[in-house]
């Protein structure tokens, strides 16, 4: 046998694979299974339990601001009313 | 629609049992490079399971317009024997079976001899090696094919086997005393 022959001899041989043949029912069997649950995406969940508490502090901070300018605006206008009246 | 396309479709839309179709058509190159590229028996068997599993649960996700199946599917069997072969999954040789194509008592051990060495030198090739060397010359598919399962350009595809192949050529030139 020379070296073209062994090697194709070798390569015949790799390609030979036997299947048992109750492969595909052991895959159609997994395939029926319900899938397993997967573990759980902890990461995702951090991010999402940031991202609600960015949005509170921002809409607390919002609130804050609109009552400040809102209590600011009638001081002012108390102010402004109180020295029309004075002249 | 081709008759693959039907069953695919099928698959999708709920009918589970279609499904042992293509396990069925793809079983048999599935094991030829999972069993080339991993030693382990046991090992083999499980991932050729989850290859299938893996395809049958991202079905609805596989593009007939980007790949063929066949190569959608290798792709899949190709990426879970890197990740087992990084894993460093225990390498039991396989088992050769009986030597081919032999003449004489002196060429069946001479033979035999050779084999093994071949064996263990495409057990010593690195994953990526090993990948492209095993689809082009024992799956023989096309450099285009590989390419795209690999996820490389057709040159590395080459270039990949045709180190793999130096490697291999070495021990077949001390063979027979240089004779071809």
């Amino acid at each position: 046998m020379n070296r073209e022959e062994a090697y194709g001899a070798w390569k015949d041989r790799r390609k030979d694979v036997a299947v048992d043949a109750a492969f595909a029912d052991r895959v159609m069997r997994r395939v029926a299974m319900p899938q397993e649950p997967r573990p759980a995406d902890t990461s995702q969940g951090d991010r999402a339990g940031r991202a609600w508490r960015v949005q509170a502090v921002a809409a607390l901070l919002m609130v804050g601001i609109v009552v400040g300018l809102v209590r600011a605006g009638s001081v002012i206008g108390f102010l402004l009313l109180s020295c029309t009246r004075g002249y | 629609m081709s008759e693959e396309s039907e069953v695919i479709r099928r698959v999708v839309d709920g009918e589970v049992d279609a499904f042992r179709v293509l396990v069925r058509r793809y079983e048999r190159p599935v094991f030829r490079l999972i069993g080339n590229m991993v030693s382990d028996s046991h090992a083999r068997e499980d991932l050729a399971q989850d290859v299938f599993l893996t395809a049958f649960r991202n079905l609805a996700r596989y593009d007939p317009g980007r790949s063929r199946f066949s190569t959608w599917l290798l792709t899949i069997a190709r990426n879970k024997c890197i990740n087992a072969l990084q894993k460093k999954v225990p390498a039991i040789c396989q088992e050769p079976p009986d030597p081919v194509r032999t003449r004489t008592p002196y060429d069946e051990v001479a033979g035999r001899e050779l084999f093994e060495q071949l064996d263990e030198a495409l057990r010593a090739l690195t994953p990526a090696l090993k990948s492209v060397f095993v689809l082009a010359e024992l799956m023989e598919l096309s450099s285009a094919e590989i390419a795209q399962i690999e996820g490389v350009k057709v040159g590395s595809v080459r270039s990949r086997l045709s180190r793999a192949k130096e490697k291999l050529r070495l021990l077949l030139r001390e063979y027979a005393g240089d004779e071809a």
